[in-house]
């Protein structure tokens, strides 16, 4: 499903260039949870980034689904990551104006597709990790958790194959992580793949496979 | 108005007049009717100067004439004329007086403005009807009224004229003062409109460049969800646009309140759906920056 083959990575500024990812490869099969571990700053957002087809690496190969990203036009490349990749960052990155529905209904924004049936998904899926009571509302209404909850709600709304988490609990209780985590086993428990970075030992022994950096 | 005028025997020079004289009645060959004005009513008698000097009468006093006794209505200053030894009664009284009964010599045309038209014409129609008459004109004081007359109706005319030159004159400058006030209008617009709309265009420019960076997190979540580049640079196109238009309708409003429809509603109309296209072209540049923002740059950021 997704494949890192020898990814390298090096952030150039001016003069001064720091070097994050050398030869990297993974895979992460259909069906499978991957975790990887690591400390702040080893590159585990760049691997992510990178895997999302969002940051082209200096050198390596990415595969999702049989396809390199990288390959495709930028425009091309936008429509893919909509139709395979979903992400859930640490800091949710909702668009702060907009209702609970509405930042669900981004991801049908990406994909073009906002008919009535996607509509009923986002409100199935709000209902799903009980947002109902919250549709309306704007993030900074919401709890933390319920933040990461639209978050997660939002990832899932467009039929994906790939879900990318990034620290999905940093920021959270017990009670919304577990939520959280539940739900992106349950995703590839579905025939999904998630690839999940952080640096929490417990969190990343939640997933089928872990790599450690 | 015609008259009897008789020199009295016995008076001091000789040269002592009666006149009997009848009251002005207009257009008295027509119909006789009553005067609109009587110098004297019977049994009165009105005096030249000499006469009420020498004979110390005054207003109100009786005087015997010929045997019928006047009561003195009048008495003139002095005139340097014969009026001045002259005794006026009506015309009646002193036809019977004198015995004269009907008769009259003397005709005035008073006020007689014959001297504008042809004189020797009107002495053959008079002669024509009163064959022994004797046509004298008072030259000097006709011709004199006459000649004022002339020159004040020429005056008034030409004054008139002048006045009538002279608000024409005004108007026609009134009119050119207007056309060279719009023409200097229309170069002042014709250089300050450009000036604004380049002013409007940066102005929108700067804002959306502004507003651009402002929404970078939002940029970068769409952009990472997989919204198209052309996406976000359409949203942000519409919304210069709708900008313009905003503010070509809150202008156009405010001209009207200010002004009224001065350059008419067409203009009014122009200038409102142009607004949406300076606020798209002003809006284009930065709308196509926000479409090239990397979402993986803004996301490391955030």
């Amino acid at each position: 499903m997704l494949s890192l083959d020898t990814i390298s990575k090096t952030y150039r500024n001016g003069a001064h260039s720091v070097p994050v990812l050398c030869d990297l490869s993974l895979t992460v099969a259909r069906g499978e949870f991957v975790s990887v571990l690591g400390p702040s700053g080893c590159g585990k957002t760049t691997i992510l980034l990178t895997a999302g087809g969002l940051l082209r690496p200096d050198a390596g190969v990415v595969t999702i689904d049989g396809a390199d990203p990288y390959a495709l036009a930028p425009e091309d490349r936008a429509a893919f990551r909509a139709e395979h990749v979903g992400f859930v960052f640490q800091q949710f990155h909702l668009v702060p104006y907009l209702s609970v529905f509405d930042n669900v209904m981004t991801a049908g924004l990406a994909s073009g597709d906002t008919s009535a049936a996607v509509r009923d998904k986002a409100n199935g899926l709000i209902a799903k990790f009980g947002l109902c009571e919250r549709s309306h509302h704007c993030p900074a209404e919401l709890s933390v958790g319920e933040r990461q909850r639209v978050a997660l709600a939002r990832a899932l709304l467009n039929s994906l194959s790939l879900l990318l988490a990034d620290e999905p609990t940093g920021n959270l209780d017990d009670d919304n992580a577990h939520i959280v985590l539940d739900t992106l086993r349950q995703f590839a428990h579905d025939g999904g793949a998630v690839l999940l970075v952080t640096h929490d030992q417990r969190t990343a022994n939640l997933a089928d496979n872990e790599i450690r950096l | 108005m015609g008259r009897l005028g008789v020199p009295l025997e016995g008076s001091e020079r000789g040269e002592r007049g009666l006149i009997g004289t009848r009251g002005e009645v207009p257009f008295a060959h027509k119909s006789p009717k009553k005067p609109i004005l009587q110098p004297i009513n019977p049994g009165e008698i009105v005096l030249g100067y000499e006469l009420w000097q020498t004979m110390k009468l005054t207003v109100g006093d009786t005087v015997t004439l010929m045997g019928k006794d006047f009561t003195v209505k009048k008495c003139h200053s002095q005139r340097g004329t014969k009026d001045d030894i002259s005794a006026w009664v009506p015309l009646a009284t002193a036809q019977t007086l004198l015995k004269l009964p009907g008769k009259i010599n003397t005709i005035y045309e008073l006020e007689c403005s014959c001297a504008l038209a042809d004189l020797g014409k009107v002495r053959e129609e008079i002669v024509g009807v009163l064959p022994e008459t004797q046509v004298k004109e008072f030259g000097t004081i006709a011709l004199a009224r006459a000649e004022a007359r002339k020159k004040a109706a020429a005056k008034g005319k030409a004054d008139i004229a002048q006045a009538t030159q002279n608000g024409l004159q005004a108007v026609a400058e009134e009119r050119a003062s207007r056309a060279d006030l719009r023409e200097e209008r229309e170069r002042f617009g014709a250089i300050l409109l450009p000036l604004v709309v380049v002013a409007c265009v940066m102005w929108v420019a700067l804002m959306s460049y502004l507003n651009v960076l402002a929404r970078r997190q939002e940029i970068g979540i769409l952009r990472a969800l997989g919204v198209r580049a052309r996406v976000i640079t359409h949203l942000f196109v519409l919304r210069a646009g709708l900008t313009g238009l905003l503010g070509g309708v809150i202008g156009g409003l405010v001209s009207i309140a200010m002004g009224g429809l001065q350059a008419g509603p067409t203009v009014l109309i122009a200038v409102v759906a142009s607004a949406p296209i300076v606020g798209i072209a002003a809006g284009w540049p930065p709308a196509v920056f926000a479409g090239l923002q990397d979402p993986a740059e803004i996301l490391q950021k955030e």
